[in-house]
């Protein structure tokens, strides 16, 4: 049985470990990241607890709630759960934040696959092909930053996820309110390039930080307009 | 099966099928992350992990009372 267990928790590990498109190769000693790692350790987890489950469910139909029913349950129900929920949510939270999550329903096509474009040049496809943003690039520059800033994304993500399922939206859509340059100078607000007064003259920077003149006024667009995506 | 045995015994059970379901739901969003998947983990899957938690500990301070432990 013991053994049965391990070949089951190793197969979940190995898979989830394995990369989907590997287009670099590994570093010497790559492991995994940490998602993959929660991904792994989740799934094992989770069958063990099913495994268990269906023990429990067994001895309790056969002898009633005895002292190893009872035992056979606390595990299950009170224990493993524990280890599952954990590992759902560090699996759950990081994966959410990814490009092709947001790109799941279909009414952000448009956007994703202008992002993707190399010959775009709009502001977020720039920031992706140059990868001035590593990963998570929709997430990273919707979200506000500081702890709220997550929460809040996180809680709009529900709200995107309940109107699209309920078809509560309305064609084409928009942001829903204006785009905070906070959001731009937490990377650039400290660079030479933004801080050199040939590029932003000093007396403007009031009106930037506070978001009177906005960095997409000169930069943009960030997105390709209504009229370029109904062309794609 | 006395009666209270029954309702013992029925409870394990609805804790053992809410804890199942719970399961399943944090194993879809294991196996293939969407946003349904991820909504079903936070507003179906924890609730009834929490609710067969509940139920156990029911069962528990249930057993306890019974034994004269409580």
């Amino acid at each position: 049985m013991s053994r049965a267990l391990a070949a089951v928790f190793s197969a979940a590990v190995t898979a989830s470990l394995a990369p989907a498109a590997p287009s670099l190769p590994r570093p010497h000693g790559w492991i995994g990241t940490t998602d993959e790692w929660a991904r792994g350790l989740g799934i094992g987890f989770a069958l063990l607890d099913l495994l268990l489950l269906a023990l429990a469910w067994r001895s309790l139909r056969r002898s009633g709630p005895s002292s190893v029913s009872k035992e056979l349950l606390f595990g299950a129900v009170a224990v493993l759960p524990l280890a599952v929920v954990f590992f759902s949510y560090s699996y759950g939270l990081e994966a959410s934040k990814k490009v092709e999550a947001c790109g799941s329903c279909h009414v952000m096509t448009p956007w994703v696959k202008d992002l993707r474009d190399p010959k775009s040049e709009t502001l977020a496809a720039v920031h992706f092909k140059n990868r001035y943003i590593q990963e998570n690039h929709c997430y990273t520059c919707h979200t506000d930053y500081g702890m709220f800033g997550t929460v809040r994304a996180k809680w709009e993500g529900l709200g995107h996820v309940y109107r699209y399922s309920t078809g509560r939206y309305e064609l084409p859509i928009h942001i829903a309110k204006p785009y905070s340059n906070l959001r731009c100078l937490n990377c650039h607000g400290q660079s030479k390039k933004f801080l050199d007064p040939a590029k932003h003259a000093v007396e403007d920077l009031p009106d930037m930080l506070s978001g009177k003149t906005s960095c997409l006024d000169c930069h943009g667009p960030a997105h390709p307009r209504r009229e370029q995506k109904a062309s794609r | 099966m006395s009666g209270e045995s029954f309702a013992r015994t029925k409870t394990l059970r609805l804790a053992l099928f809410a804890a199942t379901l719970g399961i399943l739901f944090s194993l879809a969003l294991l196996l293939k992350e969407t946003p349904y998947t991820f909504v079903g983990f936070m507003f179906l899957g924890q609730p009834l992990l929490a609710l067969a938690l509940l139920l156990l500990a029911v069962e528990v301070v249930r057993d306890l009372r019974a034994r004269g432990v409580l």
